[in-house]
């Protein structure tokens, strides 16, 4: 356990920069394939080709489009508030890379190793919505407005079951330390938590329901908090124009772009951590196990996750809002103190 | 069109070095076209063909985006009205810069069967704002509209960036009224 | 309470069964037509032969009738025409008509044209057709107007010179004629009383 950076430089300052910027260096190329997967995705699954004449297929889509923000004029409408409005962008970014701090890649490698770590993630998740809430407002735009508070409705719904979701990881792994979570998880493929967790013995198969159906619930809740289709309200192109970026142009409007992806990423990145046993190898410890695969197991389980976001979104039409409020109050929430309270029994017999 | 003079002389590279920067800035502009599409009228059908499977704009980097603040070029499809005009000349200005236009069909051309006595159409989107493409066509093919794009695309290629605009002229400010 | 419970797993299934659905979708065989690098519509011949695009004009077929200009609803046809003169010799359009009119000017803005086929029907001589062409974009509006007469400016002023020289000496020959006419009849006259 530990952090390689420290191990091989030393605890100083040189050493914190660069785990600062280890998860930057991630970010940037994995949107890029991450938008790039968007397009070809959706096209394929719509019986199209997708991007096809920028580089071989396509491929060069996603840099072809950073050249092209990098170049568009940066409106800041007369009427705005401009330094809201021109800080917005940043925060919702800083509340997407402020998560990676304690996500971890490997056995080797977590930048920030706190053990308040499922608690962290889930209050700078929440982070987001400020800036949402303040591009939308600041923007002096009322299509801007209604897609911040939709946004905020949207979120704050969403965030209770997402919690009971953590709480129940927490009570029955007993640490909020991300690390230790996957500890707890390590060898061979039926100790993950979607499998029932470590605990032994024949009890265990009584309670994987539960564990499944949290699974799904903080699935969807995901969804809801990145503002991915279906729940993509607060940006519906055929209600509100943009939601609550429609005023913003150039590399503001990238910063919303990239931090979606981001965003992605993270959640995706926590299902991993909480369900599938995070950078654990499934075939136990003696196999394609230890610290550079960690890594390849952790990004590749969750990148699956981000591809299965994006199968959804071509798939799913929009919910309406009722819909969308009857969804996260009346059938995720119960759900989830359901399984919570069953597995604080699991967790108090075992 | 004072500001789209600079696309009359695209040869005029300034220097080497300048130049290899320019090729990389435009073609990243070319193929990265991201679309506000302005449907009115019989057009808008045929241009929803063309983004479905059998044409798939999207091979050319169009990405539908519903805010024109995000939008590279408008697309015009169908009539113009007089009243629409006016929204079509809030949204062009709405747009953020470098920005086209590209106007589908004999309607938005030049009011196509509604020229001569049509008292409740623009004769022609380019009496308010600048074409770049016209699509000719009542209404174009999808293919003919993928041409219009190719040829829009050519022409992003072969901008001048690194050169001061011409300023409009009073006389080219005023929009015409009839 | 069996409803939530029913609704709830409905839901679930409904997603499942949309979600194989495009995962199949993802693997099959796409359909779309890579347009500029294939021409489908004319490699496949699936481009009807009916289809209505670029209008052409085989002037030398053209006898300058103007049924096209008359009969366009949108009045985008605009036809110039001037006569024949005997010294231009026996000419005829390319179906075997004797040519009475040279055509000067035959324009068609397609930037208002409409496509309905209407001057295609009433070409007496079917020298106005669809092509197959369609993909022909402009930069500029005045790209759009095709005028499909090749003759030269000095071709086309010597034309109308030829047709008003030719009026003059007609008019002379006309009062000659008239006044032969007038002589003929003044004779007959006398002769009569």
């Amino acid at each position: 356990m530990g952090n390689f950076v420290f191990d091989l430089i030393g605890k100083n300052i040189v050493a914190a920069l660069v785990i600062c910027i280890i998860p930057l260096v991630f970010i940037l190329p994995y949107a890029l394939i991450a938008i790039l997967g968007e397009l070809k995705i959706g096209a394929w699954m719509q019986d199209r080709v997708g991007p096809m004449r920028t580089g071989w297929k396509g491929v060069l889509q996603p840099v072809a489009e950073v050249v092209k923000l990098l170049q568009k004029e940066d409106i800041t409408p007369t009427i705005a508030n401009k330094p809201l409005f021109n800080l917005a962008p940043f925060i919702v970014f800083i509340g997407a890379f402020a998560a990676f701090a304690v996500l971890p890649f490997s056995e080797k490698f977590i930048p920030s190793g706190i053990n308040l770590g499922l608690f962290f993630v889930f209050a700078v998740g929440s982070f987001a919505v400020i800036g949402i809430v303040m591009g939308g407002w600041a923007s002096n735009n009322k299509y801007s407005l209604l897609g911040a508070m939709r946004s905020v409705a949207q979120i704050i719904s969403y965030e209770l079951p997402a919690g009971m979701v953590f709480l129940s990881i927490a009570t029955i792994a007993g640490t909020l330390d991300m690390q230790t979570i996957i500890l707890n998880q390590s060898g061979p493929i039926w100790n993950w938590y979607i499998f029932g967790g470590p605990q032994g013995g024949a009890i265990k198969f009584l309670f994987i329901p539960f564990f499944v159906i949290l699974f799904i619930v903080y699935l969807i809740s995901s969804l809801a908090e990145t503002n991915r289709t279906p729940f993509d309200i607060p940006e519906g192109e055929s209600e509100i124009v943009a939601g609550y970026h429609t005023e913003y142009s150039g590399m503001k409007f990238a910063m919303f772009f990239m931090a979606e992806y981001a965003n992605m990423y993270v959640v995706s990145a926590i299902i991993v951590i909480l369900f599938l046993g995070g950078w654990s190898s499934p075939f136990g410890t003696s196999f394609m196990d230890g610290p550079i695969w960690g890594i390849f197991w952790m990004v590749g389980k969750a990148f699956f996750f981000v591809f299965v976001q994006i199968w959804l979104r071509w798939t799913l039409p929009r919910l309406r809002v009722d819909q969308l409020m009857y969804l996260g109050w009346k059938v995720l929430l119960p759900l989830s103190i359901a399984c919570f309270m069953a597995i604080a029994f699991l967790a108090m017999i075992n | 069109m004072g500001f789209l003079n600079r696309l009359d002389d695209p040869f005029n590279a300034e220097g080497i070095i300048l130049g290899k920067v320019e090729d990389l800035l435009n073609w990243g502009r070319a193929r990265s076209d991201w679309y506000l599409s302005f449907g009115l009228a019989c057009c808008a059908i045929e241009f929803m063909a063309v983004n479905a499977s059998h044409f798939d704009l999207m091979r050319f980097g169009c990405i539908p985006r519903p805010s024109p603040r995000q939008a590279d070029f408008i697309i015009i499809s169908g009539t113009v009205t007089m009243k629409m005009a006016e929204r079509i000349i809030t949204l062009y200005e709405q747009m953020a810069e470098p920005k086209y236009v590209l106007s589908m069909g004999s309607c938005a051309n030049s009011g196509g069967p509604y020229w001569e006595h049509g008292y409740h159409v623009l004769k022609g989107i380019d009496r308010v704002i600048p074409v770049d493409v016209y699509v000719p066509g009542c209404p174009p093919k999808p293919e003919a509209f993928l041409d219009g794009i190719v040829k829009l695309q050519k022409k992003i290629n072969q901008q001048a960036i690194f050169k001061k605009r011409a300023k409009l002229a009073e006389e080219e400010k005023i929009i015409v009224n009839d | 309470m069996v409803k939530y419970f029913k609704d709830i797993l409905l839901g679930f299934w409904t997603i499942m069964v949309g979600m194989k659905i495009t995962m199949d979708h993802l693997f099959q065989k796409k359909v779309t037509m890579q347009y500029p690098e294939r021409f489908d519509p004319i490699d496949t011949g699936f481009m009807p032969d009916n289809s209505r695009n670029k209008l052409f004009v085989d002037i030398d077929d053209c006898n300058g009738c103007g049924g096209c200009e008359r009969d366009c609803p949108v009045n985008c046809i605009t036809v110039e025409t001037v006569k024949t003169v005997p010294s231009d010799g026996p000419i005829t359009i390319k179906s075997g008509a004797k040519r009475t009119l040279w055509v000067l000017k035959h324009e068609i803005d397609y930037s208002k044209c409409c496509f309905c086929s209407l001057c295609v029907e009433s070409c007496a001589t079917s020298a106005i057709f669809h092509t197959k062409e369609f993909d022909y974009s402009g930069y500029d509006r005045n790209e759009l107007k095709h005028d499909f007469v090749s003759y030269s400016d000095e071709e086309k002023q010597k034309k109308l010179d030829n047709f008003v020289a030719y009026q003059i000496v007609k008019k002379q020959e006309d009062a000659a004629k008239k006044a032969a006419d007038e002589a003929a009849k003044a004779a007959a006259a006398q002769i009569t009383k």
